[in-house]
């Protein structure tokens, strides 16, 4: 994903409030290319497709809008596996953590999901923040 | 970081190592309780009304109160209706006794929502009895009720009443009842019901009686009657209240029935009430508590699982005591809140490492050992066991001591090696003082480094939470790790009370037990133990309402799938005037449910996308600090921008500690 896109992104994600966050989840991931649409994975990797797609294909109950982890799923970033390695992961997964197969999110789809995780910013030091001082 | 400040739990008492069973069931039972409880000092004869005796023959399959038995009861011959139902000078009313009964027991509190098959009890409560010791807390629905009663118990220590209406109110009531029945919480139900036919004046006389109202939930309750005199109601009452509060404790049931409520009782000093006997919990039996010592003091790799152990001081402090007898970690399922979080020996970070590598395990109070010692597969059903062979378990609980078999709360069958019936509680100080007598010198030096590798892993599981919390720190909706911990910074300076996290605490994520500081047993009560939903409000205002005459601030995390179940609770806690911090985890759906249908969605290769059908709260969504301000609680949200969130919990404090309910609506993350 190249910067401009990288930036708009941010731009976007900032732009929409929380309400509309869970609104966009309801959607379609792209209009004329759902989820495992083979032409979705002809496309260079979309950070945008990919964090519509995460929010709408469940990554998002388990993992956070942001990929922070909960107790329910691992922190997926900063730093996420690459495509290739979340594609391994979820196409065999046979733990608490669906698997999700090739017809269902195809490797253009973890393409575009591994692109939007690879925008997500790194964390604070917890010393910046005053509420994780002194624990 | 923090580290275990060796606070009062640590605190060795002279007794050390002895068996103080005198004080055990202090917090719990009621002492003081008169052969004859006097009457209520200065009640009006006049305040209250009073019927005819029953002079009709019994209903099929029930047997009502017969004239003869009335007049036997009574000691004289039960009066006609009166023309003004007026109660005769000098001459009181049966549920003016019943209320003499309730208050010999201390039960300060019955939770209820009126209803005309209890109008006579209710009535007594009010005047005779003043509103006070009990007071009838006005409750929205019966569920509520109950899961206040349930609350009240776990923060105050002691039961209180809930009443309910016949047919249709026990059957609201019956989820929160099964809840605090797999909670192990002894709540006292006291139901109304009309046994004789000729009494009841038609229509919902009819549909809101029962022969045998009680049968719905019978399942799980420990013990039920229907008396019919008021001597036998006086019997069965204290009698209820005995087996409720004998461990197992677990709710039981009492039936008032409407004619005994308003016979008048002429001669009020032949009615008696029974002297309370204070149940002496039951101990593990010595011989094999001094195996179960063996076993753990030869251990190189013993681990303690507790659940539902402490519920007084005692227990936390026994626990600890134990715990650093042997150095052996301690993971805490906080049913309860049992072991001080920042104790280096809390490790529940390490619970499957610790549990693989286990040589002993000992269960305290726990009610799924099965499951804390296998690890299933939900995708296909599996199970495999987490323990190496040649792992010795033990078990010291109550939980076979009183079952039942048609509700399944009590889990898998567990093939431990040694299993010791009696209460954990009561059972520690024998164990501690055993365990301490075999340790030599030997065991004491190879105890001290494994003390120091806790405390290491203690620190760097606390530091690995903090680190974990700044992640989406300041992502909108709001993390639930940002929601806990600017929570934490409202409340560290009170002396607080986690009173409430509703289902499970893992929906925000376990922050509060991976950051907080858990140091005194009433920091944390549970959760819902019987995963019914539509316990979370509820029983944080009961909670709160037992916490606000102990000086204590009481904190709700509440989910909003939970809180639409039983939001009228905000309006009890209002009315009544009960402080609570309400913090909404307001994540706009059922989480839990979402999560595994999206899991049977991938499982079935289908509709990946279709998992919000059913399982969203948000179109429209939701305003829940409208809803509060409607039930007249002061409100601020909802919060989507999280550098919002310190302050508007800061205000919110402040209307907690002057004495009156708050809620803060905060959107948030999933989980």
């Amino acid at each position: 994903m190249n910067a401009k896109l990288s930036s708009l992104v941010i731009v976007v994600a900032s732009l929409l409030s929380a309400d509309a966050v869970v609104r966009a989840a309801e959607r379609p991931a792209a209009a004329g290319s759902p989820a495992g649409s083979p032409t979705a994975s002809q496309a260079a990797p979309s950070a945008v497709r990919g964090r519509q797609l995460f929010l709408n294909v469940g990554c998002v109950h388990c993992h956070g809008t942001q990929g922070q982890g909960t107790t329910a799923g691992t922190r997926l970033a900063p730093d996420p596996l690459p495509a290739e390695g979340i594609a391994a992961f979820i196409r065999s997964t046979n733990t608490q953590m669906p698997a999700y197969s090739a017809k269902l999110l195809s490797d253009g789809d973890v393409a575009d999901i591994a692109a939007f995780l690879r925008t997500i910013p790194p964390a604070k030091s917890p010393d910046q923040i005053p509420a994780l001082r002194g624990l | 970081m923090g580290g275990w400040q060796g606070g009062q739990v640590t605190k060795r008492s002279n007794t050390t190592g002895r068996i103080d069973r005198r004080h055990f069931f202090s917090a719990v039972a009621v002492a003081g309780a008169t052969a004859a409880i006097p009457a209520v000092a200065g009640a009006s004869a006049a305040d209250a009304g009073v019927t005819a005796a029953a002079t009709a023959p019994p209903p099929r399959g029930a047997t009502p109160p017969s004239a003869a038995q009335l007049a036997a009861d009574v000691g004289a011959p039960p009066a006609p209706a009166s023309a003004t139902g007026a109660i005769a000078a000098g001459a009181s009313c049966g549920s003016d006794f019943m209320v003499d009964v309730i208050k010999s027991l201390g039960i300060d509190y019955i939770f209820s929502n009126p209803g005309s098959s209890f109008l006579g009890l209710h009535e007594s409560i009010v005047n005779y009895g003043g509103n006070k010791a009990p007071e009838f807390i006005t409750c929205m629905h019966e569920e509520s009720a109950v899961a206040m009663a349930n609350g009240y118990y776990k923060a105050a220590g002691k039961p209180a009443a809930a009443l309910c209406h016949s047919t249709v109110g026990l059957q609201h009531a019956a989820m929160a009842l099964y809840n605090a029945w797999c909670d192990r919480v002894p709540v006292v139900t006291i139901l109304g019901n009309t046994l004789d036919l000729t009494k009841r004046m038609g229509g919902n006389d009819w549909r809101h009686s029962a022969q045998d109202p009680v049968a719905m939930v019978r399942d799980f309750v420990k013990w039920d009657d229907q008396p019919t005199t008021l001597q036998g109601f006086a019997e069965s009452f204290v009698h209820g209240y005995k087996i409720a509060c004998t461990p197992p404790m677990e709710p039981v049931a009492i039936v008032a029935d409407s004619e005994l409520q308003e016979v008048e009782v002429p001669d009020r000093a032949a009615l008696q009430v029974p002297k309370l006997s204070t149940p002496v919990p039951p101990q593990g039996d010595a011989n094999a508590v001094r195996e179960a010592a063996r076993w753990l003091v030869a251990a190189e790799r013993p681990v303690i699982i507790v659940d539902r152990l402490a519920r007084t001081p005692e227990g936390m402090r026994r626990l600890v005591e134990l715990a650093e007898a042997l150095a052996a970690p301690v993971i805490d399922l906080a049913s309860r809140q049992n072991m001080p979080t920042l104790h280096p020996l809390y490790q529940n970070a390490q619970s499957r490492a610790l549990i693989a590598q286990a040589d002993v395990i000992l269960g305290l109070e726990v009610t799924d050992f099965w499951g804390q010692v296998n690890q299933v597969n939900r995708n296909d059903k599996s199970s495999r066991s987490r323990l190496k062979p040649g792992t010795k378990t033990i078990t010291i609980d109550v939980n076979d001591l009183y079952m039942k078999s048609n509700y399944q709360d009590f889990q898998r069958y567990a093939p431990v090696d040694l299993a010791i019936s009696g209460d954990g509680e009561a059972t520690l100080p024998a164990l501690i003082e055993t365990v301490r007598a075999q340790i030599g010198a030997e065991r004491r030096a190879a105890f001290a480094p494994r003390l120091e590798r806790f405390r290491k892993l203690h620190a760097e599981a606390r530091e690995a939470a903090r680190q974990s919390a700044a992640f989406g720190w300041d992502a909108s909706p709001v993390s639930t790790a940002r929601l806990c911990m600017e929570l934490w910074q409202a409340i560290k300076a009170e002396d607080w009370a986690l009173v409430s996290v509703g289902a499970s605490e893992g929906f925000v994520s376990n922050w509060p037990h991976r950051l907080w500081n858990f140091d005194r047993h009433y920091r944390y009560l549970g959760v819902g133990a019987g995963g019914g939903v539509g316990y979370g409000l509820p029983a944080a205002v009961g909670a709160a309402l037992a916490n606000r005459s102990l000086g204590r601030f009481s904190v709700n995390i509440q989910c909003d799938g939970d809180f639409m179940y039983a939001n009228g609770a905000l309006w009890t806690a209002a009315h009544h005037r009960i402080p609570l911090l309400t913090v909404m985890h307001n994540n706009r759906g059922y989480g839990q449910e979402t999560m595994l249908l999206q899991g049977l969605s991938n499982r079935r290769n289908r509709g990946i996308d279709t998992a919000r059908i059913g399982t969203e709260i948000n179109d429209p969504p939701i305003n829940y600090a409208k809803l509060a301000e409607g039930m007249g609680v002061w409100s601020a949200g909802p919060i989507t921008d999280p550098s919002q969130l310190a302050a508007a919990l800061k205000r919110a404090v402040e209307v907690v500690k002057k004495g009156q309910p708050a809620l803060v609506d905060v959107v948030t993350q999933t989980r």
